[in-house]
Parts: C-alpha cells; structure tokens; sequence
C-alpha cells in the first residue's frame, strides 16, 4: 500500500511540480492578508519543496529508460488529463491511434476530432531547464522586496505563478499547452516588471510587448501549422486527414520518422514543400525570445528596469524558453530547412556573437552588460544548436545551466551591492570572491561547468564549419577581455556588505559549489540528457540507418504510435510502412 | 606499487592546503612552510621511486584511472577520462618539478595558488589525453594571472595583458587538439599517436598535422611569453613580479617543456616542423636569457623606449580597431533603436490604435487579448475545417 503511494507519487511528480507553485501562489495571498511577513515566508518554503521535489525526480531519472514491454519511452513520469476531447475522438482513440500511410485501416466510424490535454512529463531534454528553473526561483524570491504596503503577498504570488508557468512550459507534452504557459509567462513578466520595475519600465514594457507579439504569432501560427501538417500526413487513403495530434512527442519525433520511413510519398512532397515555411516561421518566433544579438534591445531594456528578484527568474529561465522550444519543435524535424537558411541562421549568430562581445568592450553599466554577455551566450547557444553532432547541443544544456546559476549569483551580488554602496575596502571579500568564480565559470575556465559546456559547443562548431570555430575563439577572448576589465572595476577592488544574513550567504555559496562540482564531473548531466539529445540527432541528420542502429541499441520493439504521450518507433524494417 | 607512488607524486602537494588553516598544528608560518617543503620531497621522492621502477621495467607501467569525465556512448562514441599516465618520461618530470618546488617553497609567499599549480603542472605530466592536457594548461593560465596579480607591484589593469596573452595560448592549445580530435575522433594520445596513424597521415594528411604543430607553437610560445608575445608583453618586465624563478622554472617552463615532448608526434609529420623544434628551443634559450638579464635590470632602461614603441604600434594595430567597431555597431544600434524603431513602432501603433481603439487604456492587456483572440480564432478554424 505504502509502495502503491510513494509509486503513484513519483508518477505524478512533474505536474506536482509545475503545481505547487500555483498553490504557494495561492497561500502566499492568503498568508500575506494578516501579516505581509509570512508571505514571504511561505514563499521560500514553496520554493524550498519545490527544490526538493526536483531532487526526487533527479533522483529518480532515468538514463536509459526502459518500459515493461521492453520499449523505450522518451518520457518519464508522465501524467496526463484530459482537457478538451469529444467522445468521438475518445471512441475512435480506443481502436488505437492514427495509423500511418497504407496501413490497413477498417472501422472508422466517427471523424475525428482534436485531443488536447493537460499532460506534463520529463526527458533528457527538458530535465536540465526544469532543475535550472526550480533552482533559481529561491534567489529570485530572496532578492525581492515589496515595496507597495497595499500589495502585500501580491508581488511573490506573482513570481511563483511565473515560476509556475515557465516550469508548465518545459514539462508540457502537449503543444497547445506549451503555448499557452509560453504565453503565460510572457505575460507575467511584464505584469512583474510593468508593475514592480524601475523607473523607465514604461518604454522597456512597451518595447517588449511588440517584441513578443510578433514571436508570439510567429510561434502560434508554426504551431498550428506543425499540428496540421502532421494530421495531413498521418492520413490514409480511407481518412485523408487524421485526427488533429497535439502530442508534443508524436510532433517533434513522428514527422522526422514519417519523412525517413516513407520516401517517395505524398506525406513526403507535402512535407518538403510547407515544411521550410513552417519551421522557419517557428524558428523566428523563438529567436525573437531568445534576445539573440539584432533582437536584443528589448530585452536588454527589460532586464535593465526589472526588480532583481525578476530580473535572475527572467535572465536565467525566461529567455531559456526559446533555446527550449528550438530544441524540442525544429531542430529534430530541421534537416527539411534549406542549407541557405540554415547557413544564414548560423552567421546571424556568429555576427551576433561577435558583435555583442564588442559591445561589451565599451558598456560600462553592469546590468546592461550582462544584458549584452546574455545576448553573446544565446548567439553561441544558437550557433552549437545547428551542429550535426549531438555533442553541441549537449554542450548547449550545460551553458544554459551554467549561465543561469552564474547569472544569478551576479545579479545577487550586485544587488547587495548597490544597497550598501559605502561600505567599500580594499580588499575582495568573499562574496565577491563567489562572484569572481562565476565570472570564470563564464569565460569557461577548467574546474567550473563552463568550461565542459563551452568545449563541448566548440567541438560541435569546429565539426561544423572550423572557420566558424575560429571566429567564436575570437569573439570568446575579446568577451573575457571585457569580463576582465568589468571584474577590475568592481569585485576584485570594492568589498562586499558584510550585513547579509547566513541564509542569504549559504544560497551563492551552494550555487558556487555547484559550478565547481558539475565542472569537475559533468557526466552527472551528460548521462541523463545523452539519450534523448542522441535520439534527436539521430533525426535530425536524416539517416535512416543510423536512426534504426540507434534505437536498436536501446532495445525499442514495439510498433509505431504505441501511446500518445511517448512515440516509439518501429524496430524492423518489414514492420515499417511501405 | 607503482599506482600508490604515481599518485602520491602528483597529488601529495595538494595536502599543502592544511597549511593554509589558520588554526591547528600549522598556525605558526614556519610550520607551515616545513610542512608544504615536506609534502613537494615526499612527493619527489615517491616519483624518483617510479623512475626506477618504469627504468627497471622497461616499459609504460599501468595507468590509473581517475574518473570518466565525459562519456558519450550512443553515437560519437566519445570517452574522456582522466587518469595517470605512469612512465619514464613523466615520472622524471614529476621528480624534477616537485624537488624543485621543494627548494622553492620556502622563498615563495605562502598562498593556495603555488599548490594549485603544482598540482596541475603534475597533472599535465602523467595526462594521457588532450582534454586533460588543455584542462591542466589553462588552470595554470589563470592560477599565474592571480599569483602575478597578488604579487606584482605594477598596476592591477597591466597583469589583465598577461592573462590575455595566456588565454591566447589557452585557445591555441584547443584549436590544436580539436584537429588531432577530428582526424582521430578521439582525444587519447595512445590513439592519436599510434604508428599506423602517424604513418597515414604522414602520407596523406599533413596539413591537418602541420595546423595542429603550428597551434603547439603558438600555445608554448605564449605560455612562455616568447616571440612574437615577447616584447609588448613581457611580464618580468611589464609587471615587475618579485618571484619570477617560481614561475617560470617550476610552472611555465616544465609545462611547456613537457607540452611539447607529448606531443612530439605531431612535429614528425614534416621535416619542417622538426626545424621548427629546434626554432622553438633556439628563440627559448634568447628570451630566457634576455628575461634573466631584464630581471636584473641591465636592459630595462635601453628596451624601455623600444618597448614603448610596441605599445603604441599594438595599441594602435588591435586595440583601437576593435573599440572603433564596437563604437561603430554601438552606433548603428542607437541609430535602429533610436530612429528607425520608433518610427516602424508609430506606425504600427497607429495602425493598431484605429483597429484596437477600446483597448487603449493597458498595452498589457492589449498584448493579452490580442494573442488568446488570435489563438481561438485558429483553434476554432482548425476545429471548424476537421468537421
């Protein structure tokens, strides 16, 4: 009995996940009505269990996961309710799932309709983001301040329904809902910076809102047009369009398969010819919310009149989505993208890169130049994310974790440090000595997670293009030159405020010791993201072979479309399609 | 036997961190100097003791392995270890690096930094793949900026140069082991420098070997702060460090001395490159020389001028360039953000006012209503078409 429990509640882990924040939400305003101190307090516990709910999960994560039908499953831990869905598509899903082109269908009774539902679960693949977002909401909530008596509670409410939204974002398995926390999250972050920012939120809020409606609409309609497309390629002879799939497996790994599998098709010419368009358009949407270099400047205003507490869950998680969604929406299906736009994707970031470290050579505001230094990682995340090796884009999730924990552990700091400007030494103390280390995580110096992750982005490029991996060397020393520089003028000459309470000390120090410790062994993430980064590569490089080895290797032997919330594959050549 | 003794050769020192505490047995300074000298000739001593075993030998003796680092199975197949590579070669480097280190000690100042390097110039002896190699070399990159910045009494912004040039070197060494990587797929020396390869690419390949030779060079001639870094960047002369003969005769000049015999295998593939060696220890011997003259300052007042020239040459060739484009793309960005924007943003807001004119009152709740009106109208056309 006790086993049934504590299996059904590993199970459900993730969206108890993605729900505790909105409940914290809720018991943070209820809380804060008598006494606006204990709302804060029941925010850092919710963020505290929070925390630790990821560690089960963690804990619980497996590499290599197999299934008791001996398949494997690309999701983990999945619950899934259902949202909308007539019966018809009910009645018609208990004869099985849509079948693929020239199968033998014989009953079809009712016309189908749209599944959509609320299902969240885990992977190789959303796992690093989800502990990122879990991990930095607790600094996030310690650097906030209300500062309006009437709101009390209202401020944290806020950031952890944000939390929450990012979180459903990363764990959605069903793509209406992805877009939905996407936008969600989009919402609340102005809502947080319009309402609680500084002094020129006005024109940064502005600026962001026609950023975002743009990528918005761009992400919306490549959406839309991925689901369609997929239903018209499902079809069959007696169905020409299947029932409007919504799967977020089924979306990114099933196109990829059914253009491998069933050359010479009409799904396949229907794919080459709307696919680029599709994919392009998406991929748009989430370059836009990336803040890669020419789309930079809303961000970068964004950032610079956010709260801290906002400023650390929208640096280090927020602007993760679009890394996110590229990852898992475009790059498995992206070797339909022409080699033009690829190439031309690929030099916008190098460009990027370079020019955003430049500019860090002459800002001398630091929340403007981390602004820039978060522009010139996201062009090098964009860069690493097109390799044809699995290995850059591994690399890209380590940079993302590192630069997320070390941004944070720099804004913190910097925050106390303008709160207590006059009390200066001359000699380093030892929180600065934490935000030096970040720093060096940063320029990806051995010893922290930088540096794995920035050597495992360059071996992808270089195998890409090696004239393109020199131009990233060159822009990576002229951004340590200006890290140098920046570090000169403030940590390693002002000391530190000495105020701060043993809490609010241990939290960088711990984030300190996590650079240290997955720099020195990075496997503890390798491991659990290489499984499902190699069976998106094996997709994304459009070989037939190397896919089927590859799932051979991981014992997959059921058939294709056995479960809606996890594709598999089919394992045999006589079982695939003709 | 011979596991027990390499590891205690490259990581005894590490225990010279307890006298860094500043409370217990080794309080006192001079406690603390006796017990660090003590650890570096133990440590000297256990890999005199593998010498005579790998010489007694005759052969490479078994390697430890540390931890896997990295390890990629599915489909790279890509394995990155770290381990002690046991052998002749580097346990005479182990020797002379920690009897050296042993003498030194307890002239140097008292700071973590001195063990940390020691540590990581031993790791770079007994490394037996490239990743472990660059992880070693740029350790002691950025240990020496911090020691020479801690000990230099020239201004703190004049150290930064040193640490550039260093970086340099850093980047040098990677490029070089990412082209042995992909010729090889593997970052093993036992792999790279096998004689079939060797052999094979020499016939058919060079250039991706003279590419990763020239890389060498460049990566020890920064380390070493040789031509062509030597002269506008010369750290003896530049940041006036008072312990120059740590620096350089247990952790610059080992490291690069021992960079180059392990990767030795990547000169043979041309004659050229040979010639090159011999270059490399030609203009060695010259720069170390004039270095060992600068720090007794006979050339200082003579150089200073030309030296001023380099400066002004460098300033002028690299620095203002590169601050004249990020002007520049500053520049260009003002005039986007500052002008076409703005303009492109009236003319949209016009465009949208006429069309959302209710909504004027929050751009928050317009941009809300725009995106779930836009987002159920498509759900309800695509619902619609289904039926």
């Amino acid at each position: 009995m006790i086993q049934q429990l504590i299996d059904s509640f590993l199970e459900r882990i993730v969206f108890l996940i993605v729900l505790l924040p909105v409940v914290g939400a809720g018991l943070v305003l209820l809380f804060a009505r008598a006494n606006p101190e204990s709302g804060r307090r029941v925010a850092i516990t919710n963020s505290l269990l929070s925390v630790a709910l990821v560690s089960v999960m963690l804990a619980n994560f497996s590499p290599h996961p197999v299934s008791k039908g001996g398949s494997s499953p690309q999701f983990q831990m999945v619950t899934s309710l259902r949202w909308i869905s007539t019966s018809a598509s009910l009645q018609h899903r208990e004869g099985g799932l849509p079948q693929l082109k020239g199968e033998h269908t014989s009953e079809i009774q009712f016309a189908p309709s749209p599944r959509i539902r609320i299902a969240f679960g885990v992977d190789g693949i959303n796992l690093p983001f989800i502990v990122l977002v879990s991990l930095i909401t607790l600094p996030a909530i310690l650097l906030s301040t209300e500062n309006r008596a009437s709101q009390s509670g209202l401020l944290y409410a806020v950031l952890l329904l944000f939390q929450s939204s990012l979180l459903g974002c990363l764990a959605a398995l069903d793509v209406l809902l992805f877009v939905v926390c996407f936008e969600a999250s989009c919402f609340l972050l102005l809502i947080l910076v319009g309402y609680w920012g500084k002094a020129d939120r006005q024109d940064a809020v502005q600026c962001a809102i026609k950023m975002n409606v743009a990528s918005s609409l761009c992400i919306l309609f490549g959406v839309i047009g991925l689901t369609m497309a997929y239903s018209w390629m499902t079809g069959t002879e007696q169905r020409p369009k299947a029932e409007l799939n919504f799967s977020m497996s089924h979306l990114s790994m099933g196109i990829p398969i059914q253009r491998l599998w069933s050359q010479g098709t009409a799904a396949i010419a229907f794919w080459e010819k709307h696919g680029p368009w599709i994919l392009g358009v998406l991929s748009l949407g989430f370059i836009g919310r990336m803040g890669v270099f020419p789309f930079h400047g809303w961000f970068q205003k964004l950032l610079a009149a956010s709260p801290p507490g906002v400023a650390v869950l929208f640096c280090a998680g927020f602007l993760n989505l679009g890394t996110y969604g590229l990852l898992r929406l475009v790059l498995p299906a992206a070797d339909v993208l022409p080699e033009n736009a690829v190439g031309s994707l690929q030099w916008m970031a190098l460009i990027g890169l370079l020019c955003a470290s430049l500019l860090m050579l002459i800002e001398q505001n630091f929340i403007r130049f981390l602004g820039l230094a978060t522009a010139a990682h996201q062009s090098f995340c964009l860069l690493a994310l097109w390799t044809i090796r699995e290995i850059g884009p591994l690399g890209v999730m380590l940079q993302v974790i590192s630069f997320g924990i070390a941004s944070t552990i720099l804004i913190g700091v910097h925050c106390c440090r303008e709160a207590n400007e006059d009390q200066t030494s001359t000699s380093p103390s030892w929180p600065n000595w934490i935000s030096i280390v970040a720093v060096l995580s940063l320029l990806g110096i051995p010893g922290l997670l930088g540096f794995p992750a920035k050597l495992m982005m360059f071996l992808g490029i270089y195998s890409e293009n090696p004239v393109w991996s020199f131009w990233v060397l060159a822009a990576g020393l002229i951004s340590a030159g200006a890290w140098i520089r920046m570090l000169n003028r403030t940590w390693l000459r002002k000391s530190q405020p000495q105020n701060l309470s043993l809490f609010t000390k241990a939290i960088p120090a711990c984030f300190c010791g996590l650079l240290i410790l997955l720099g020195l062994v990075p496997q503890l993430i390798v491991s659990r993201c290489e499984f499902s980064v190699a069976r998106m590569m094996s997709l994304r490089i459009g070989n037939s072979e190397l896919t089927e080895s590859h799932f051979r290797h991981a014992d997959v032997s059921e058939i294709a479309h056995a479960g809606y919330d996890n594709f598999q594959v089919p394992q045999t050549a006589d079982q695939r399609p003709q | 036997m011979d596991r027990f003794l390499a590891i205690s050769a490259v990581f005894l020192p590490a225990l010279g961190l307890i006298a860094q505490w500043k409370q217990g047995p080794f309080s006192q300074e001079q406690h603390q100097r006796r017990l660090a000298c003590s650890l570096c000739a133990f440590a000297g001593i256990a890999a005199a003791a593998l010498f005579v075993i790998a010489f007694r030998a005759n052969a490479p003796l078994a390697s430890v392995h540390l931890f896997d680092w990295v390890s990629l199975a599915s489909i790279d197949d890509l394995q990155i270890k770290f381990s002690l590579r046991a052998d002749l070669q580097s346990a005479a480097f182990l020797c002379g690096s920690n009897l050296l280190a042993c003498l030194l000690l307890a002239s140097v100042n008292k700071s973590p930094l001195n063990v940390l390097q020691l540590v990581a110039v031993n790791l770079l002896f007994v490394s037996e793949n490239g990743v472990q190699t660059f992880f070693c070399w740029e350790v002691i990159s950025v240990s020496s900026y911090f020691l020479i910045r801690e000990n230099s009494v020239s201004s703190i912004s004049r150290s930064s140069y040193f640490l550039i040039v260093q970086l340099i070197s850093d980047l040098c060494l990677l490029f070089a082991v990412t082209v042995l990587w992909k010729q090889t797929g593997s970052f093993d020396y036992a792999v790279i420098f096998s004689k079939e390869f060797i052999q094979a690419v020499s016939l058919e390949n060079t250039h991706s070997m003279k590419a990763a030779a020239t890389f060498v060079f460049f990566a020890v001639a920064g380390r070493l702060v040789l031509l062509p870094f030597t002269i506008p960047l010369n750290p003896a002369g530049r940041f006036d460090y008072r312990k120059p003969v740590w620096l350089i005769g247990v952790v610059l000049f080992p490291s690069s001395l021992s960079l180059l015999v392990q990767l030795q295998p990547v000169f043979l593939a041309s004659t050229n490159y040979q010639q090159l060696l011999l270059l490399i220890a030609g203009v060695g011997v010259v720069s170390g020389v004039w270095t060992v003259l600068q720090i007794f300052g006979i050339w200082t007042a003579t150089m200073a001028s030309i030296r001023f020239s380099f400066e002004r040459i460098f300033d002028s060739v690299v620095l203002r360039p590169l601050q004249l484009s990020a002007m520049f793309i500053q520049w260009l960005e003002r005039l986007v953000s500052g002008w076409a924007l703005p303009r492109l943003s009236e003319l949209v807001s016009a465009s949208m006012d006429q069309t959302f004119g209710v909504l004027k009152t929050g751009d928050v709740l317009f941009y809300a209503l725009s995106v779930i009106l836009t987002a159920t109208v498509l759900v309800v056309v695509l619902v619609g078409m289904q039926g």
